[in-house]
């Protein structure tokens, strides 16, 4: 939806994206009032639309109430914090919807000059000036406080495997603390609001150039979503665009259109020049005649820059760039053919660029500088493509470094050689272990009288009769329980032993792990289900279950012990690799200080009379 | 008692059964692990739908903010202990005393699971994140590796 | 740094404006960046316009290869990805050009160092994508080593 006011454009637009089946995002788009927010929902069976549903009606009721009584600030915190209170309560009456939240973002426009933007959680607000995004609100997740803190390091924040872990949202008590920023709009400012599904999906270059092409908000509400749903779509993701009113044009602008008119009146000696130097002949476009593949190529990249000088943006030249590498990497094709090919194109323009200069050259300046940035915006999109390419072979290496472990403790394959695939060992052999003692734990069970452990005993009779025959290790679980149950040591040991044998030997990884503790929570509702079929008065079945339940409970805690065991040695490997990695680093930075030096030194003996790119002569 | 009665008088048992006094206004440790077990009392059955969500969600808060998964596992385990201990004393009705334990017990269990899985999966984060250092290590070793040629050859050229 | 080259010379003026105007938008240029301190921000950026004067002085692309794969092998070491130590150069390279034209407007030096801090940022993303694209050619043929040892591992 498009709307204007006062001299503002703005469109929202919401998709429940191509993973979730709820889409538990809502926003306010009211022109009226200047009220623009978007929500993300979240909390289990569907509470996170009711959450988001809930604060959305909660504050535009707010604001529609008190907007001319309170000053902007005040009224978008507090109606933000009336959105918290009533999810918080909306919370606690259902037992189903208990733990439900929201993120907001919101916008509040005072006047075509003057907005104020509040958040908490991990929904943003963008602004878009000169070509340059920047982000206006900073995430409220645990791993940003214990930055600001001091409590961990810029480095360590990037590796933290809970980053996105929010500290603040909507609902999780009454009241939220609620950050607010005043941004002063000026001509040609976007602002656009947006939930995670969007920029956990995109990156932040192609964010910024959709957010610049000058298309109308709508279209550029459309597109961002498209290019979520392109990135993998795995959230729901929702955006909403508000465009400042547009400066007049500029002298600036008058120049620029001329440029892209002389650049356009130019292209036919563009293709010549690509031709002569060899485009048809790219294994990129083997296949195809060579006017073929000077349209698909040379005149795609020419039309890309004429509009892009047209509207000064780079959405066009990053389109064009994504296009061309993209379906060549796709095509497995190698990195030579595609560097030779915008080399090609690079060079064909900026001989267009030198004529056009010769005839005219503050129009060839200005379309200099015009190539220039277009190249630099195709190896920016390039670029991502390539550290796609990286992330997506280093997450390959890792699969198959992981599947190697499972072969080199069979011994099948030869490790002497290669310390990257050496190994602490993933499984829980015959390493003896102190077992795992608790001596500051009371034994809090009931005492284990005679009566007791005979209804013990018949309890886990009935539990064998109703456990299926093939389930070796339930019975194997329940044996144990009744032993640790009659143990009255208090010491836990027969519990840590009894884990040690249930562990065995298995994997460090969910498949390992997880029928253990299957296993574990079958034994327990079998168990649970027995007592209560043993002729025995209701306090002694109580006293059985107790004894059971807390042999259940140091059972389960000393297997959960020994997984902690059989992971500690990965923490201990990553801790001496990331020390090693410590001074490879400083030894680097040494290096390149004195590299530095020797390199200022050099530049004050350079012969300046050489053109610039022939007077160093460095290999490297 | 009621199913309603009864969710209300472990309810009452929070100060008792969490170090509630000592720590003001934060959610003293194991307190995402009691309120999993009034919401197992709430619910009902001998599998509550939603369990392992919820222990997911706030075990993941609790490693964020940098408790170990020992601590978690401790605190949970403190949690059963005393709850068995407040019960014994508080309902005088031993079905009303196997009703929670039975949900304690399930939450006991999930908590387990919850916190193996999440240590299995910080194993195989740490074995990722060893892999990419030595990945990264490797890129070093090739630029000081360079840097020193580079250094020597350009000690030359700036000599007097 | 040569002190006859007079686009250097315009440049080394300029450096400590173009660090301030990065330093007040540097959570805009990477939200890592943001996180650190500002003396480290700051040295970090310094070294980055330091090496970009020398080589508007030398021209030398071997020299700034050096640089770059440097300052990409460092990043790494600290969980950043190629593609933001790229867009960060680039925001660099784009931040002193816009400072050279607005504060040499109507200067021949200012439209000429505009123009070759231009092309250097763009020199300078070909360069990262060249030493981008031999990492990952480095680490696919690794992968293709192990699978092949993981294939006999499995057949054997």
């Amino acid at each position: 939806m498009t709307t204007a006011q006062q001299g503002l454009r703005v469109a929202g637009d919401t998709n429940v994206g191509k993973v979730r089946t709820t889409n538990e995002d809502s926003m306010i788009v009211d022109p009226v009032r200047g009220l623009y927010v978007v929500l993300d929902g979240m909390g289990g069976a569907n509470a996170g639309d009711v959450a988001s549903q809930t604060a959305r009606d909660a504050i535009k009721e707010f604001v529609m109430q008190r907007r001319l009584t309170m000053e902007p600030r005040a009224l978008l915190e507090a109606a933000i914090q009336h959105g918290s209170a009533t999810v918080f309560e909306a919370a606690q009456q259902s037992r189903e919807r208990h733990g439900m939240g929201t993120t907001v973002v919101a916008c509040y426009v005072v006047d075509p000059k003057r907005a104020v933007v509040a958040h908490v959680g991990d929904s943003r607000a963008y602004l878009l000036r000169n070509g340059r995004v920047q982000m206006l609100t900073r995430d409220h997740t645990i791993v940003e406080e214990l930055v600001d803190r001091g409590l961990l390091s810029a480095e360590e924040a990037e590796r933290h495997p809970y980053k996105n872990v929010l500290s603040r949202n909507l609902g999780a008590k009454p009241d939220a603390r609620v950050d607010l920023v005043d941004v002063e709009l000026k001509p040609g400012d976007r602002l656009m609001l947006c939930s995670d599904g969007l920029y956990g999906y995109a990156s932040a270059e192609a964010i910024q150039y959709l957010l610049g092409s000058g298309d109308a908000p709508e279209h550029v509400a459309r597109d961002l979503i498209d290019l979520a749903l392109r990135g993998g779509g795995g959230d729901n993701v929702t955006t909403i665009v508000i465009e400042a009113p547009q400066p007049l044009p500029s002298s600036t602008q008058v120049v620029r259109t001329s440029g892209a008119i002389a650049w356009w009146q130019h292209r036919a000696r563009f293709l010549q020049i690509a031709r002569d130097r060899g485009l048809p002949k790219n294994p990129i476009v083997r296949g195809l005649d060579p006017e073929e593949a000077l349209e698909l190529v040379a005149n795609s990249l020419c039309q890309a820059i004429f509009h892009d000088l047209e509207k000064s943006t780079g959405v066009n030249v990053w389109t064009f760039a994504q296009n061309i590498a993209g379906g060549w990497f796709e095509r497995s094709g190698e990195w030579a053919p595609l560097r030779a090919l915008m080399d090609i194109l690079a060079t064909s323009a900026r001989a267009v660029v030198d004529e056009i200069g010769v005839a005219d050259a503050n129009l060839g300046f200005l379309l200099s500088v015009a190539v220039s940035r277009a190249l630099v915006v195709a190896e920016l999109a390039i670029g991502g493509l390539l550290a796609d390419r990286l992330n997506r072979v280093d997450a390959e290496l890792i699969k198959v470094h992981a599947a190697m472990q499972e072969t080199i403790l069979d011994g099948q394959i030869d490790t002497s050689q290669d310390s990257a695939l050496e190994d602490t060992g993933d499984r829980f052999i015959d390493r003896p272990t102190v077992p795992f003692m608790r001596p500051d734990r009371p034994v809090s069970g009931p005492g284990v009288s005679s009566e007791l452990i005979a209804a013990i005993e018949k309890t886990i009779t009935i539990a064998r009769g109703r456990t299926s025959p093939r389930a070796e290790l339930v019975k194997q679980i329940l044996a144990s329980l009744e032993t640790i149950a009659i143990d009255a040591t208090g010491n836990f040991a027969s519990a840590v032993i009894a884990a040690r044998e249930i562990y065995g030997i298995r994997s460090v990884d969910d498949t390992g792990i997880m029928p253990l503790f299957d296993a574990l929570d079958q034994a327990r509702i079998i168990t649970a289900a027995s007592v209560h079929q043993i002729s025995a008065p209701d306090a002694m079945r109580a006293k059985v279950l107790r004894a059971l339940s807390g042999a259940h409970q140091r059972l389960v805690g000393a297997t959960t012990g020994l997984v902690l065991e059989a992971v500690a040695p990965y923490s201990d490997r990553l801790r001496e690799v990331q020390a090693k990695t410590g001074e490879l680093r400083d030894a680097v930075a040494k290096s390149e200080r004195k590299r530095a030096d020797l390199e200022r030194k050099w530049a004050t003996t350079i012969d300046n009379s050489q053109p610039w790119e022939k007077r160093g002569t460095t290999e490297w | 008692m009621s199913d309603v009665d009864l969710v209300e008088a472990v309810r009452v048992l929070r100060d008792e059964v969490l170090d509630t006094v000592e720590h003001g206004d934060r959610d003293p440790p194991g307190a995402e692990v009691f309120d999993a077990i009034v919401s197992a009392l709430t619910i009902g059955g001998e599998s509550i739908p939603g369990l392992d969500l919820t222990l997911h969600d706030s075990v993941a808060r609790r490693l964020a903010w940098g408790d170990s998964e020992e601590a978690v596992l401790q605190d949970a385990e403190q949690v059963f202990d005393r709850l068995m201990i407040a019960i014994e004393r508080s309902l005088a009705d031993p079905p009303d005393r196997m009703v929670v334990i039975e949900a304690a017990t399930q939450v006991a269990v999930t908590v387990a699971r919850v916190v193996s899985l999440a240590a299995v999966a910080r194993a195989s984060r740490d074995r990722a994140a060893r892999l990419r250092e030595e990945m990264a290590q490797k890129q070093l070793e090739v630029v000081l590796e360079k840097q020193r040629s580079s250094i020597v050859r350009m000690e030359l050229e700036t000599e007097p | 740094m040569s002190t006859e080259d007079p686009l250097a010379r315009a440049y080394a003026n300029l450096r400590p404006k173009v660090l301030q105007r990065l330093l007040d938008m540097r959570a805009t240029l990477d939200p890592s960046l943001g996180r650190l301190d500002e003396p480290t921000a700051r040295a970090q950026i310094s070294a980055v316009l330091e090496h970009l004067g020398n080589f508007l002085a030398t021209g030398d692309l071997g020299s700034h290869r050096a640089f770059l794969q440097t300052f990409l092998a460092m990043r790494a070491a600290e969980a950043q990805g190629p593609a933001a130590v790229l867009a960060m150069l680039v925001a660099v390279g784009d931040t002193a050009a816009q400072v050279a034209q607005d504060e040499l407007a109507g200067s021949t030096d200012g439209a000429e160092l505009t123009l070759l801090l231009t092309r250097v940022t763009a020199t300078t993303a070909r360069a990262v994508n060249d030493l981008v694209a031999e990492e990952l050619a480095r680490r696919v043929g690794q992968w293709n080593e192990l699978a092949m040892r993981e294939r006999k591992g499995q057949s054997s």
